[in-house]
């Protein structure tokens, strides 16, 4: 009876020793790669180095994609869109470029318009749509002005299938506040697909985690709008975008001003009330256009835009270096500064 | 107890302290630079030598500096001079591009202190 027993013990537990050693632990590959106007960093955990390899291709291909056809001033399918909108005929748009336009347009509509990727035409106004940053001077009060009656926005832009048309000849898409966003998105889909269930997509700063990073949480460093290091970080899981619009990405400076990219739709001037916003959301799309809207909106009208976007984990530090918090974020974050800086919480509507 | 006991008592203690830092403490101190280029297999430095590389991109060369375990980019022939600015990078991950030039920089190393940093 003993040997018996014995030696179905020693049975089971050699086929446990061999089942184990079948199964093989996804490790993590991590690939930096220029694409997308940008420094993408993914890591991804895989189950062999050739699955991993698949993935940052495709990643690769896909962001070099929507890079080349969303691009606001190069000759691509964007470019023609634009190029037709002002006609008010319908036609036939890009197909990758109509989910992008109608989830761009119900943001907007949440921003109150502080999101508004039909305000090309001010954008390249002010020469922020070139690969160089402009130089200067700043376009005149009249210029502006006169692209502000025409009062641009999502809403003027009808959709019917893939045809689209514009009521208004002042229209002109720049995906500059949001591509990235939804390419994000689309990439951590495409993971999916492969069958990826933990990875970090991490396009010039802005990113989406899924899953863990092995046996802990994905941390992010939040970096310090005004200078060099790390403010703060996050520890991430699930699924999870942390994106933030800055005032130090582009600018330029003329007469002793800084003038940079993220302008008010409102008042044609770039938004000056905050330094930086910091959205943490599932949906890496509705993160990079709230960080813009919240960013546009400042520090008086922040948590109310947020409350309408359904956004609430919130930083915003503003121009004066004072730091604000939505309570969702005030949970979650962990400050590296030596000293706690004074933070104030804001509550959501 | 014997002295036996005492000894393996000792080295297990040894032994725990020893695997406490292991696995539980951090160092995030970078002991490599990668430079990535769009040509060419990576070029990897190690941090112990300082050392000047001049890496070729599409406007020119770009100047990558290593001095005291840290790691710059020190001249580039881009417009916006974003990547010079940055100034010294010393932990794992941390990584500086120079877009115009096609030039990156990163460190690498240890375990990395942040997965991501966002800005």
């Amino acid at each position: 009876m003993t040997t018996r027993l014995f030696r179905w013990a020693a049975t089971l537990s050699l086929s446990l020793v061999l089942v184990l050693a079948g199964c093989s632990r996804p490790e993590p590959h991590s690939e930096t790669l220029i694409a997308f106007g940008t420094l993408i960093d993914i890591t991804v955990y895989a189950e062999s180095p050739e699955q991993a390899q698949a993935a940052f291709r495709m990643a690769e291909d896909d962001f070099q994609y929507m890079h080349e056809s969303w691009h606001a001033w190069k000759p691509n399918t964007l470019g023609r869109i634009n190029l037709l909108l002002p006609t008010g005929e319908w036609f036939s748009a890009g197909p990758s470029l109509i989910p992008v336009t109608a989830q761009a347009t119900e943001l907007s509509k949440q921003s109150e318009g502080l999101f508004n990727p039909a305000i090309g035409q001010l954008i390249a106004l002010w020469g922020f749509q070139s690969d160089d940053l402009p130089e200067g001077p700043p376009p005149s009060p009249e210029e502006i002005q006169a692209l502000l009656e025409q009062a641009p926005a999502m809403s003027d832009i009808e959709l019917d299938g893939i045809r689209m048309r514009s009521t208004n000849p002042a229209v002109k898409l720049d995906y500059g506040a949001f591509a990235k966003g939804y390419g994000v998105d689309r990439v951590i889909e495409r993971l999916r697909e492969m069958g990826i269930t933990d990875a970090i997509v991490n396009a010039g700063g802005d990113l989406r985690a899924i899953g863990r990073h092995g046996d802990r949480d994905w941390r992010v460093g939040i970096r310090d709008p005004r200078g060099e290091g790390v403010i703060a970080s996050l520890e991430i899981a699930g699924d999870e975008s942390v994106f933030t619009s800055g005032n130090y990405e582009r600018y330029f400076e003329w007469d002793g001003r800084r003038y940079h990219h993220i302008i008010d739709p409102r008042t044609g001037y770039p938004a000056d009330d905050v330094l930086s916003v910091t959205v943490l959301h599932d949906s890496g799309a509705v993160a990079d256009a709230a960080a813009t809207a919240l960013f546009v909106a400042g520090r008086d009208e922040w948590p109310r835009i947020a409350g309408r976007m359904d956004v609430d984990a919130v930083m915003v530090i503003d121009a004066d270096g004072g730091i604000a918090l939505s309570p969702a974020m005030a949970e979650r974050i962990h400050f590296e500064t030596e000293a706690a800086p004074e933070v104030t919480v804001r509550s959501l509507p | 107890m014997k002295r036996g006991d005492w000894v393996v008592l000792i080295i297990a203690t040894l032994l725990i302290g020893a695997s406490y830092a292991h696995f539980w403490t951090t160092d995030t101190t970078a002991n490599a630079a990668v430079i990535l280029t769009d040509s060419g297999s990576p070029e990897r430095l190690t941090l112990d030598h300082d050392a000047t590389r001049r890496i070729p991109g599409p406007l020119g060369d770009t100047r990558v500096e290593i001095r005291d375990g840290r790691a710059r980019i020190a001249e580039s022939p881009c417009n916006d001079k974003f990547c010079v600015h940055y100034g010294w990078l010393d932990h794992t991950g941390e990584t500086i591009a120079c877009l115009p030039n096609r030039v990156v920089l990163q460190l690498t190393g240890s375990e990395r202190q942040y997965d991501a940093i966002n800005f």
